[in-house]
């Protein structure tokens, strides 16, 4: 191309002749990625709505008019830590059997064949420390799905059959933990972290055989009521017709005056306590770890980022660098942490062969002694800061998930602007804040090592261990 | 969990997703092809876009159409250590400064390659050399590490707010997918284009030994896995999918640095490539910062491999796998695969059989007989590149037997070859096909796959939309043809597991 039909033609060749400069055909032409400059996002995530219905049913809502679907997300205050511990798996049995077993005025089939006909969803789990349900229905199919998943949470019929065979599906899924080394060893890390703690006991196939029908029929009165259940319903309604709907359909669903018992947090240990259960298989499941700060503690932000740091932050955290790009000992590696109503769990964990069992452990250690010491680089620092604040936009993905967190805050006790300022309260995580944090709240020295795997073919054998005594289990799926 | 590169697990999910997911409805407001902006590259790249402004975020599917079926015999593995290679960076990303890095990457690579030569020896190697190797090696990587910055395209995409950065290696397609901010888009451009245009496979051997790990964990301590790599390898005894995607051990501890470039080279043609972005973009602007980064992409010819083609089952298939493991029961039968119109009655009849409680299988196994816990069936199983199988999966209850199960399972296979089908019964299926097209809508990042796969995979991604029309049009008497024509004995493999002591 030559200057003079540059010259001749300017506007319209200018615009040419720079689109095939800014063509990038060679790698040197890239500009760096860290020299790119970002138009601010300007968006406000739309708020739901709360609003409190006579006999104490909380609920959120928020419209959503692109698709013609509607879902409920509730929660309900329970959980298996409130289950005899001789009957452990009633909670999560009751869950089942609500969506499985009927209503009073629905059979169990008939509820299948309706809500299948609609390609509607209802589902109803309960787990350690709380109770769920759900509703997915098309728009048209409101009034239906609604009754159903009322009539679940209020009149559930229990039909003995329906029990029976979620007690046996129950039973074969314990059975089928021993197939998985990772099932196993977070089964066996539950107990051993919550010992002396009701979210330790955890069904066996002896406790699951005990469950009765009335034992159902209990805990399902004992539980489910409207001042201890919140809605987050989000998709294409309007604000006032919904609210009529919930009213109309849980109108004679009467409210407790009882209060839930609260439940103690769990004690820490105060020694390194070292586990092993074997199992003869060429990898290992390592698990290590120890309680930490809870969601309302000041820390726990701080905190939040430190786990980002050590092992909760994909491939450029330190646990992951290590252990997997630089050394190829695991596939996966790496920490997590989660911060609940008034204690938090940390831990670290990765998958690495027999013969690399302790050299893998050794090197967590070394990386979370080496956190604890306060190494860490203003980079480094900032680069976690940045990864947990650009990508908190991700949080406000759907109408649903806004809502159901929005519902969650309430079912934790948190202010409902927890979630809107924790990008300032990221923003102020200082390298001190990191660094006190780290010395005060790791604890290699106060932590529950577990592994599952081949003694056998370890790579030093275990009674030479220096994190010893190692203390043998073996999961008790039976009894 | 935080894993990266799954390959059967995420290969199940999506083909999970394939079957639940189904067709549009052609009335509804939503339609996919009022939406949908679709472009060409002079290099061949095709590019699909979704303009969706409900948060400001975007969602990438860059879809390969190759995958394990492409290996040569002996290399097995190869096309998912590749994908895990595409991780290590550029010539400008993961290192500090190339031009020294490359000098002890040829040694790496030299001292590697004659550490595999010898390692190939087995019994009559030099253990020596090989220890001296190995030390020499561990030296020359140690060095070279102080030239990189590990995990660099990661680090980069996390600050930068990216959520869901992964990839996913299957029979017949490999999928890069990342989900950003939506001002992000060209540093996603910058990133990609040169990901896959000057690629350096750094940290070779200990990503080999990463992967060694991943067979560890995925396969050899899964049973389940075992069962179904089992399925497959009897089922095509001719047909690369008879191969696991991760390899055959053997294969991937000697997978070479050349090997995998070689793939690269001649597999990762923009040609061959689908592009997807779904979320909130503004197409103009979208289509300018494609041209910007990919067009100056050289293409090249993909020449097709020549894949074995499975011949015709004469006989039942038997196989076990004897483990420490509750027992279960596969059944596969071979069919034909998209868009052949025999694919559409197996959707269908996946439905029929599986979907639901109300469904024939659960009706029967579960609820009525007690003889199992739970019923899963799959078509299009384990891709849809190629003729495939319809899988019938099974838990059996404690104290039932995988022979109980399997001939209640014929049972309920002849009913539906020579019962009644209720007009209620494939009315209840088509309209689970409907919500479920509706449901796939919601997510950026679950559309962007969608659209990728699909278009990679038939060449259209409108067969997302008329599938049910096609669906619509199946009746009774093309359900029991085709259940008659495959769901034979002589065209079956079943799958046990067995107690070991058993």
């Amino acid at each position: 191309m030559s200057k003079k039909q540059i010259h001749l033609f300017s506007i319209l060749l200018f615009f040419f002749v720079l689109n095939a400069c800014s063509l990038i055909t060679k790698e040197k032409n890239l500009p760096d990625p860290s020299s790119f400059v970002y138009k601010p996002i300007r968006f406000s995530p739309p708020a739901p709505e709360r609003a409190v219905l006579e006999n104490g049913l909380i609920l959120y809502l928020l419209e959503d008019h692109e698709l013609p679907i509607i879902e409920i997300s509730a929660l309900i205050r329970t959980g298996s830590v409130y289950e005899p511990p001789e009957l452990a798996g009633l909670a999560s049995i009751t869950g089942t059997v609500m969506r499985t077993g009927g209503t009073i005025k629905m059979s169990p089939e008939e509820i299948d064949e309706k809500l299948e006909m609609l390609g509607a969803t209802v589902n109803v789990s309960i787990s350690t420390e709380e109770g769920r349900a759900s509703l997915f229905v098309l728009k048209k199919d409101l009034d239906a799905g609604l009754d159903i998943f009322s009539e679940i949470l209020m009149h559930p019929a229990f039909d003995p059959e329906k029990l029976s065979l979620a007690k046996e599906k129950k039973c074969q899924a314990l059975r089928r933990i021993k197939e998985n080394p990772q099932s196993i060893a977070f089964r066996e890390y539950k107990k051993l972290l919550y010992r002396g703690n009701p979210r330790a006991n955890l069904p066996t196939i002896t406790s699951v055989k005990k469950i009765e029908r009335k034992d159902l029929v209990s805990f399902h009165n004992n539980f489910f009521h409207p001042n201890r259940t919140i809605l987050a319903i989000s998709g294409d309604f309007s604000r006032n017709d919904m609210v009529e709907k919930i009213k109309k359909c849980f109108f004679d669903w009467a409210p407790t005056d009882q209060k839930i018992p609260s439940i103690a947090p769990p004690e820490p240990v105060s020694n390194l306590e070292t586990y092993h259960e074997q199992k003869e298989i060429s990898q290992s499941t390592i698990i290590m770890g120890h309680l930490a700060p809870e969601k309302s503690h000041p820390n726990y932000f701080t905190f939040q980022v430190l786990n980002y740091i050590l092992g909760g932050g994909g491939f450029s955290s330190r646990l992951m660098a290590e252990i997997r790009l630089s050394r190829g000992l695991a596939y996966s590696v790496g920490s997590f942490f989660r911060g609940d109503v008034d204690y938090g769990v940390f831990g670290a964990y990765c998958m690495t062969k027999a013969t690399s069992t302790h050299q893998a452990i050794s090197l967590i250690f070394d990386i979370i002694n080496n956190l604890k010491q306060g190494i860490v680089s203003r980079e480094e620092l900032g680069w976690a800061k940045e990864s947990l604040l650009n990508s908190f936009i991700f949080s406000y993905s759907s109408s649903l998930q806004i809502v159901a967190q929005q519902m969650a805050l309430e079912y934790e006790n948190l202010p409902p602007d927890f979630l809107r300022k924790t990008p300032e309260k990221i923003r102020a995580v200082t390298l001190e804040d990191l660094q006190r944090v780290a010395k005060r709240y790791l604890h290699p020295t106060r932590i529950l090592l577990l592994t599952v795997g081949d003694a056998d073919k370890f790579d030093r054998p275990i009674s030479e261990w220096e994190w010893g005594p190692v203390n043998f289990v073996s999961s008790d799926i039976e009894s | 969990m935080f894993t990266r590169a799954n390959t059967l697990k995420s290969k199940l999910l999506l083909l999970l997703l394939l079957l639940s997911f189904s067709a549009v409805q052609r009335a509804h407001c939503f339609t996919l092809s009022s939406r949908v902006h679709e472009f060409n590259l002079k290099n061949g790249l095709k590019i699909i876009l979704l303009e969706r402004h409900s948060s400001p975020t975007v969602s990438f599917s860059m879809c390969f159409k190759t995958g394990s079926v492409d290996e040569k015999s002996g290399t097995s593995g190869i096309a998912h250590l590749l994908e895990h290679m595409l991780f290590k960076g550029t010539k400008t990303i993961g290192t500090t400064d190339y031009r020294k890095e490359s000098k002890i990457l040829k040694k790496i690579d030299a001292v590697g390659e004659a550490l595999d030569t010898e390692r190939k020896k087995g019994k009559g190697q030099n253990e020596d050399r090989i220890l001296k190797l190995r030390q020499e090696l561990k030296q020359l990587q140690q060095e070279h590490e102080k030239l990189i910055n590990k995990g660099e395209i990661d680090s980069i995409y996390s600050r930068n707010g990216a959520v869901g950065l992964n990839a996913s290696t299957g029979f017949g397609v490999t999928t890069y997918k990342v989900s950003l901010p939506s001002n992000r888009l060209e540093l996603w451009a910058r990133i990609e284009s040169d990901r896959f245009s000057n690629p350096v496979f750094r940290q070779f051997y200990s990503e080999r030994n990463v992967v060694l790990e991943e067979h560890r964990q995925s396969y050899e301590t899964k049973p389940e896995r075992m069962l179904m790599t089992q399925l497959l390898a009897s089922a095509f005894t001719a047909h690369p999918y008879g191969r696991p995607i991760i390899g055959w051990k053997s294969d991937i501890q000697y997978l070479s640095k050349k090997v995998t470039e070689d793939f690269f080279k001649s597999r990762y043609s923009l040609g061959n490539t689908v592009l997807s972005i779904v979320g909130d973009i503004q197409i103009e602007e979208t289509k300018k910062v494609i041209k910007k980064y990919f067009e100056g992409i050289p293409t090249y010819p993909i020449q097709e491999t020549h894949i074995t083609r499975e011949p015709e089952q004469m006989g039942e298939r038997r196989v076990s796998v004897r483990f420490d493991a509750e027992p279960k029961v596969l059944i596969g039968y071979h069919k034909p695969t998209i868009p052949d119109f025999d694919d559409y009655v197996f959707d269908l009849i996946d439905g029929l059989l599986s979907s639901g409680r109300t469904s024939r299988l659960y009706r029967s196994l579960v609820l009525d007989k007690k003889i199992a816990t739970s019923v899963e069936t799959f078509n299009g199983f384990p891709d849809a590149r190629y003729p495939n199988l319809f899988v019938i999966k099974v838990f059996p209850s404690h104290a039932h037997s995988c022979k109980e199960v399997e001939n209640a399972v014929y049972d309920e296979i002849e009913k539906l070859k020579h019962g009644q089908i209720s007009r209620k019964e494939l009315r209840k299926v088509r309209n689970q096909f409907k919500v479920n097209f509706i449901r796939r809508l919601q997510s950026n990042a679950g559309l962007a796959g969608i659209l990728s796969y699909y278009q990679a995979v038939c060449n259209d991604w409108r067969y997302l939309e008329k599938h049910l029309e096609v669906i619509d049009k199946i009746t009774r008497d093309d359900i029991q043809m085709v259940a008659q024509k495959y769901l034979n004995a002589k065209n079956r493999t079943v799958a046990y597991l067995v107690k070991e002591n058993e």
